[in-house]
């Protein structure tokens, strides 16, 4: 049977790890955001010729 | 029993982070931001630190894939044998499912957010570095660090197209700079921890070619390396202020390859020219990427004309 102080020390690897992919899917989120945030507003102003409705605000 | 303790203890991430190679990275990073600044034209930050993001990630994932490869080889080596895989702190598949994972989503996201030219190139040099260098190339000729060079070459290159959208003289010219770079900067090292690659079978051109003919062509990259540096400037890509550095680095450059590829050491040498030259070249490849971002802002600020 696994020892207690063994079965700790998995937990504790566990929760670092857990921690670690937490921050970095969270990093990811508000990353994907971002970008699509500035995808956004750039798009128009590469004044499209296209009819692609501008959604930007200060873009006549 | 202790075998079983160490199989059921999960890796730590810092192995996950040791595995993507970190130290290398700040040279990746550095020259694939130089790349963007110097591009003409402009990129948004987030999107241009997305793009840094991608490119250091599908680094990070070429790197791991490459010590999954080589872990019976690093095992064999003093310097490597520390590494998670050959030390045993983890399990190959996962660092196989890990590199492939990250080469994966960095291509995908830089694909769907900058664009698929800079998408592929990135796809490319991870190819290149995987599986051209690391499994067919390493193990069967002493170029290996020539070609292998170019899988470093390509950060600035995916830079400059990250921004720019297209392939132009310039960054090709980025990307030569630093292939001619890399042979005499990894000789330099490999001159003085030569014993280790000969354990494992690797052909590195000190043990394959000699010594002798390896601080030849050390000086030769060197002599190639200083009218290459200052094409960028000649051709118009550069101003006088990236000319003027290009110059005087090179030829610091040259000056050491010199000393490293006129001599001969002795039994028990200290290998100092060795040492000197492969620590200048590491400084060399950061104030001349510096010198060109410099001389750009310069020009945009009506600095320099």
């Amino acid at each position: 049977m696994m020892q207690p102080p063994e079965l700790e020390q998995i937990r504790a690897r566990q929760r670092s790890r857990n921690l670690v992919v937490g921050l970095i899917l969270g990093g990811l989120a508000i990353l994907f955001y971002a970008v699509s945030i500035v995808k956004i507003a750039v798009i128009p102003a590469k004044e499209a010729p296209s009819a692609t409705s501008s959604q930007s605000p200060g873009q006549e | 029993m202790s075998q079983a303790k160490t199989a059921a203890l999960p890796t730590d991430w810092r192995d996950f982070y040791a595995l993507t190679k970190p130290r290398v990275m700040t040279l990746v990073i550095f020259t694939g931001i130089c790349g963007m600044l110097a591009a003409p034209g402009s990129i948004h930050p987030v999107l241009g630190f997305t793009a840094m993001l991608c490119i250091a990630v599908g680094a990070a994932g070429s790197a791991a894939l490459n010590q999954w490869w080589e872990a019976d080889l690093d095992a064999g080596m003093k310097r490597t044998a520390q590494r998670p895989i050959p030390a045993g702190r983890m399990d190959p598949i996962s660092a196989r499912d890990f590199g492939g994972f990250l080469a994966g989503a960095s291509v995908l996201i830089m694909g769907l957010v900058i664009g698929w030219l800079a998408a592929a190139i990135l796809a490319f040099s991870i190819f290149y570095y995987a599986w051209i260098y690391t499994v067919w190339l390493k193990p069967r000729t002493p170029q290996n660090i020539v070609i292998g060079g170019g899988a470093g070459a390509f950060p600035p290159l995916i830079g400059w197209v990250a921004v720019t959208g297209d392939i132009t003289l310039m960054p090709i010219l980025l990307f030569l700079i630093i292939f001619v770079w890399t042979p005499p900067h990894f000789w330099a090292l490999a001159l003085f921890v030569q014993t280790d690659y000969a354990n494992v079978g690797i052909p590195m051109m000190p043990v394959v070619a000699g010594v002798k003919s390896t601080r030849h062509q050390i000086l030769g990259y060197a002599v190639l390396l200083l009218p290459l540096t200052l094409v960028p400037w000649y051709i118009g890509g550069a101003g006088n202020l990236y000319g003027i550095s290009a110059l005087v680095l090179s030829s610091i450059f040259l000056f050491y390859s010199a000393q490293v590829g006129l001599r001969n050491a002795e039994p028990g040498d200290k290998m100092k020219p060795e040492k000197r030259l492969f620590a200048y070249s590491i400084f060399y490849l950061f104030i001349l990427f510096g010198a060109l971002v410099v001389d750009r802002f310069a020009t945009l600020n009506g600095i320099q004309s």
